[in-house]
């Protein structure tokens, strides 16, 4: 639906882009019956060539997708004529912007490409809606203008709309604008992904600077990994080290016992009071 | 004779399929995108394949639609001959001309082709005969292919400029049709004005 998108990254059916977007009515009522023919007629065609899409498909696509066209053409003209006047010149634009979509769709499988059928034509509406409602709003100041229904106000007096972008001329530039614009910005992302991506590869080999991967594989700062080992051997070295007096403090089967060592070698004799000669904590 | 003139001009420059209505403007850019000789192989195919489509539709409407009161049938119909006249014209390219069609690759996007499309659907001059049809469809091919040459043009042009990475390929293209409609609307005021005075 956005990342293959049939306008903004595939760029195909370029036309309906141009002709259909004069105004967010239009391109809205063009892009549901699109829709509804390109599901129909890929639920036909799909399991008769089995995803193989050749010359062959192409063909026979238009023709199954001529008839759906040519049905709903009715049905608008009959049930929804006001609907049926804002597309009249339109029409056959429906048929071949479904066998451009369908033939570019590059799945197998009945339902996945009729899935994908479906998406992309969900797609291709909302690229249409947004190019149309850009158009509209700036050849008219007005937005969703219908029939008699003059739309929207959006933009106040001081507002000199372009009508030039409203004509045949105006709207390819104003379409190969909107590409630029939607291209630099998925190109900006993607180069930011790609950037992202290498990185962490360099991180997995070792060979960034600053980050590196833990056991865990959590990418944490290489200092302080660094910190890290060193106070593990910070105390690593202190616990080999003995020194005269010092408290050891055993704990075998939770019991705490406290074993005190003289300061001085030689304690003295003459004092007979002893305070403590085993003390056990209860 | 006169009438003849006037559709000769239409076709060509005020109602130029591509820079008039806008109808075809990836396929021909597609098409010229190797250089003059791709443009007129494309061109020439184009021409034989609009001139069987429109025959084939004109028999249709007639003989058909008109006679039968089918107008629901219009589209199927009218998709029908370019469809077989597409087809037909690739196996004659194949069997016929290989040493200049090769892969069949060109002939191939015929089938989907919009400039065609748009010249069945577009052109339908109510006075005449078949042979009017097929001249207005064949003169409004030609004018599809003076569209492919003048992108050939542009895009050696552009080649030699410092066009932005997100603007090469068809937004480039596009823009540059656009301007080049916007001429040729004032062309066609101008000789309006000429033919008028």
């Amino acid at each position: 639906m956005f990342k293959k998108n049939p306008i903004f990254e595939k760029m195909i059916a370029i036309t309906a882009a141009v002709l259909v977007t004069k105004t967010v009515a239009c391109a809205a009522i063009f892009s549901m019956v699109l829709l509804m023919v390109l599901v129909l007629s890929s639920v036909i065609a799909n399991p008769i060539f089995g995803g193989k899409k050749g010359n062959t498909y192409r063909a026979v696509y238009m023709v199954i997708a001529a008839g759906f066209t040519s049905a709903a053409e009715l049905v608008l003209l009959r049930v929804f004529p006001l609907l049926h006047s804002e597309i009249a010149l339109h029409i056959p634009l429906i048929v071949i912007c479904a066998t451009l979509i369908s033939s570019s769709i590059d799945s197998e499988g009945f339902f996945r490409s009729t899935a994908d059928s479906l998406f992309s034509g969900i797609g291709y509406g909302i690229a249409l809606i947004l190019i149309s409602a850009l158009r509209e709003l700036l050849s008219t100041g007005r937005i969703f203008a219908f029939a008699d229904y003059p739309g929207v106000t959006v933009f106040a007096e001081w507002f000199e709309p372009i009508e030039v972008i409203a004509e045949v001329a105006g709207s390819l530039i104003f379409v190969g604008c909107a590409l630029g614009v939607v291209r630099m910005i998925a190109d900006s992302k993607r180069e930011a992904d790609a950037r992202r991506q290498e990185e962490f590869e360099r991180i997995k080999r070792g060979e960034h600077e600053t980050l590196v991967l833990d056991e865990d594989g959590i990418v944490v700062l290489r200092s302080t990994i660094m910190r890290i080992e060193r106070e593990i051997m910070e105390v690593e070295a202190l616990e080999q080290i003995e020194l005269p007096g010092a408290v050891e403090l055993t704990i075998p089967d939770d019991d705490i016992k406290f074993e005190f060592k003289s300061f001085d070698p030689e304690p003295e004799k003459e004092d007979e009071d002893v305070i403590f000669e085993d003390c056990d904590n209860d | 004779m006169i009438n003849i003139l006037s559709l000769v001009f239409s076709a060509l420059i005020a109602d130029n399929i591509v820079f008039s209505y806008g109808i075809g403007c990836e396929n021909t850019d597609e098409s010229s995108s190797s250089g003059v000789v791709p443009a007129l192989k494309y061109g020439a195919l184009l021409i034989l394949t609009a001139a069987v489509a429109t025959a084939l539709k004109w028999v249709a409407q007639v003989y058909v639609i008109e006679r039968f009161a089918l107008e629901y049938l219009k589209v199927p119909l009218y998709v029908l001959s370019v469809v077989v006249s597409a087809l037909a014209i690739r196996f004659l390219a194949g069997r016929v001309l290989p040493k200049i069609y090769g892969n069949l690759k060109m002939a191939d996007s015929l089938v989907t082709d919009v400039a065609l499309v748009g010249i069945i659907f577009v052109f339908n001059p109510v006075w005449g005969g078949i042979l009017t049809s097929v001249l207005a469809a064949v003169v409004a091919a030609i004018g599809v292919m003076l569209a492919s040459l003048i992108f050939v043009m542009i895009k050696e042009k552009l080649e030699l400029s410092n066009v932005p990475r997100c603007m090469r390929g068809l937004p480039i293209m596009l823009v540059s049709a656009g301007i080049i409609a916007l001429v040729f609307a004032e062309l066609e005021n101008v000789i309006n004005y000429f033919y008028l005075h």
